[in-house]
C-alpha cells in the first residue's frame, strides 16, 4: 500500500475515527495494536514470512530483556547485536554473501517489510537496555514500537523512549487546529510524492533512457545533465513526501515522529547534508556506529584518535550506504558519501589549524563562500546519487556515453 | 577547587579550540562553529576522563539534540556526579 493511495487514506481515516472513539488508554492501545497487526498482515505475504516476523519481534524483545541483565552470566552485547544483523544480511540476500554461501542457500523466499528499520530499532533498544538507559520495557509496547504502521515500511527511526511516552498515555491530536495541521502535512506529502515526485521520475527516466539509447553529442550531455540534477530531486520529493504523510498520520494519533528532512540541498558541506537528509538515520548511525566505535578506539589508542575519526566517519557512512540496499551500488553510494564527510572534516581541521577558531568563524560568514559551498555540495550529492539506482551496468553505460560525447566535441 | 561549570568550560575551550568560549546556560551546539559529531564525542571523552563518570549512548545523543543547552548538560553532569559511588 502506497502512503499516497486512497486505500491508505481510507485505512488511516477509519483507524483515526476508531482511535478517537476509544475510551481511555487501554482500549486505545488495544485498537492501535489491532491496526498495526492488520497493516502488517497485509504486507506479510506468506505464513512463513509471518512466522519470521513474529520471531523477529519476539526475539528482539527477548534480546532486550537479556541485555538488561548486566550482572553475572550476562549475554555479550556483541552476540545480541550480531544475530539480528546476520539475519538482516541473510533475509535481504546481500550481494557479498554469494562470495561465501552457495546460491541455493540464498534462493529463499523470505521477506520482511521494513526489516532494515526494525533491525536498527532493535539494536538501539538492546544497546540502551544494556546501558540501563531504556524506558521500562513491555512486550506490547515493544511490539507496537516495531510494527507501528506509520513507520513500518520506511521510518523515520523513532527512539523507543519517545514511543513509550506516547504508549503510556495514548490520546489523539489535541484539537481541531492540530488535526488540520496534520491533514495539511499529509496532503502536502501526497502532493510531493505522488504528483511532483512522479513528474520528476518521468523527466529523469526519459532523460536517462535517452542517454542509454545512444543520443549523440550535445544531446547526450544535455540529457545526462537533466538526469544528473533531477534524480536527487525525485528521491527527495518521494521520500520527504512519504515522511510528511507518515509524520502527519502519526500526529492524528497524538504521536510525534522525528523529522527526517531539513532543506538538504542547502547544505554547505557533506556533514551538513547528512544533518539535513534522512536525519533519523544519520543520528542513529552517529550514535550507535560512529560515536560508539570512536569512543572505543580513543580509549585504547588515544594518540591515533584524529586519523581514526576520519576512518570511522568514512566507515559509518559506508554502513549507511550499504544499509539502503543489498546490491553493490549502495556500497559505492556509501563510500562516496563517506569520502565526502571525512573530507569535509579533514578540511575543517586543516582550516582551524591554519586560521584558528575565530578565523574559521569569519571564513564561514562570507556570503559568497556559503553560496559556493552549497553549490559544490549539491553537485557532489548529485554525483553520489548516480550510484543509487541498483543497476550499475546502466550507470556505467550512461557515463561511457557521456565520456564518448565529450570526446567527440 | 574550580566549580563544575568552570571545569566544564575549560574542557569546552580545549576541545572546541576557542579560548574565548564562555559556558553560558543557553549555549548550544549551534553557537559553536566546530561542534560537530567528532568534536562532541571528543568533548564527552574529556568530560568522562575529568570527572571519572560514564555517559550512556542515549545521554550522549540527547546532549546534541536540537534545543539542548549547556544548562541541560550541567544538570545531567551534576546528576551523574551525585550518583557516583564515593571512595570508601
Amino acid at each position: 500500500v502506497s502512503t499516497s493511495s486512497l486505500a491508505y487514506l481510507a485505512f488511516l481515516v477509519a483507524a483515526v475515527l476508531l482511535f478517537c472513539a476509544g475510551g481511555g488508554p487501554r482500549p486505545r492501545r488495544i485498537l492501535f495494536g489491532a491496526v498495526n497487526a492488520a497493516f502488517a498482515a497485509f504486507f506479510v505475504g506468506s505464513w512463513t514470512n509471518a512466522a519470521l516476523l513474529a520471531a523477529f519481534v519476539l526475539g528482539g524483545y527477548a534480546a532486550a530483556r537479556l541485555a538488561q541483565n548486566r550482572g553475572r552470566g550476562a549475554v555479550p552485547l556483541s552476540l545480541l547485536v550480531s544475530v539480528p544483523v546476520a539475519l538482516l544480511l541473510y533475509v535481504k540476500r546481500y550481494a557479498f554473501l554469494s562470495l561465501f554461501l552457495p546460491s541455493a542457500a540464498l534462493s529463499h523466499g523470505l521477506e520482511i517489510v521494513g526489516l532494515s528499520y526494525m533491525t536498527f530499532k532493535l539494536i538501539h533498544v538492546v544497546v540502551d537496555a544494556r546501558e540501563g538507559a531504556l524506558s521500562p520495557l513491555s512486550l506490547p509496547c515493544y511490539a507496537n514500537y516495531q510494527l507501528g504502521f506509520f513507520t513500518l515500511a520506511a521510518g523515520p527511526i523513532q527512539r523507543y523512549d519517545d514511543f513509550a511516552r506516547w504508549w503510556n498515555e495514548p490520546s489523539p491530536a489535541a484539537d481541531e487546529a492540530e488535526s488540520l495541521a496534520a491533514w495539511n502535512r499529509i496532503l502536502n506529502g501526497i502532493l510531493k510524492s505522488a504528483l511532483l515526485g512522479t513528474l520528476a521520475l518521468k523527466v529523469y527516466t526519459s532523460a536517462f533512457d535517452g542517454v542509454l539509447a545512444g543520443a549523440s553529442g550535445r544531446g547526450a550531455l544535455g540529457r545526462f545533465l537533466v538526469a544528473f540534477y533531477v534524480y536527487p530531486i525525485f528521491i527527495y520529493l518521494n521520500f520527504s513526501g512519504y515522511c510528511d504523510v507518515v509524520i502527519g498520520s502519526a500526529r492524528l494519533f497524538g504521536l510525534t515522529l522525528p523529522e527526517n528532512f531539513d532543506s538538504p540541498f542547502l547544505a554547505r558541506n557533506m556533514i551538513d547534508f547528512w544533518n539535513r537528509w534522512h536525519i533519523s538515520l544519520t543520528f542513529w548511525i552517529r550514535d550507535y556506529v560512529f560515536m560508539t566505535s570512536y569512543k572505543w578506539f580513543a580509549a585504547r589508542w588515544n594518540s591515533l584518535r584524529r586519523p581514526a575519526g576520519y576512518v570511522l566517519q568514512f566507515a559509518a557512512l559506508l554502513i549507511a550506504g550499504v544499509w539502503h540496499g543489498s546490491t553493490w551500488n549502495f556500497f559505492l553510494f556509501g563510500a562516496f558519501h563517506g569520502l565526502g564527510v571525512a573530507g569535509a572534516t579533514m578540511y575543517g581541521d586543516a582550516l582551524r589549524r591554519r586560521v584558528g577558531a575565530d578565523g574559521v568563524r569569519l571564513y564561514l560568514e562570507r556570503p559568497w563562500l556559503r553560496r559556493g559551498a552549497m553549490l559544490l555540495t549539491f553537485h557532489y550529492v548529485c554525483f553520489c546519487f548516480l550510484f543509487f539506482p541498483s543497476d550499475l551496468h546502466k550507470t556505467a553505460a550512461a557515463l561511457r556515453a557521456v565520456a564518448a560525447a565529450l570526446g567527440r566535441r | 577547587m574550580d566549580s563544575t561549570r568552570e571545569q566544564l568550560q575549560g574542557i569546552f575551550r580545549d576541545v572546541f579550540e576557542d579560548d574565548g568560549l564562555v559556558l553560558r546556560d543557553e549555549l548550544s551546539a549551534k553557537d559553536v562553529p566546530n561542534w560537530d559529531s567528532l568534536a562532541h564525542i571528543n568533548m564527552i571523552i574529556a568530560v568522562e576522563a575529568k570527572f571519572k563518570i560514564k555517559f550512556a549512548i542515549a545521554e550522549i545523543a540527547q546532549m546534541k539534540a536540537p534545543g539542548q543547552t549547556a544548562a541541560h548538560f550541567l544538570v545531567l553532569l551534576e546528576k551523574k556526579l551525585a550518583e557516583k559511588p564515593r571512595p570508601a
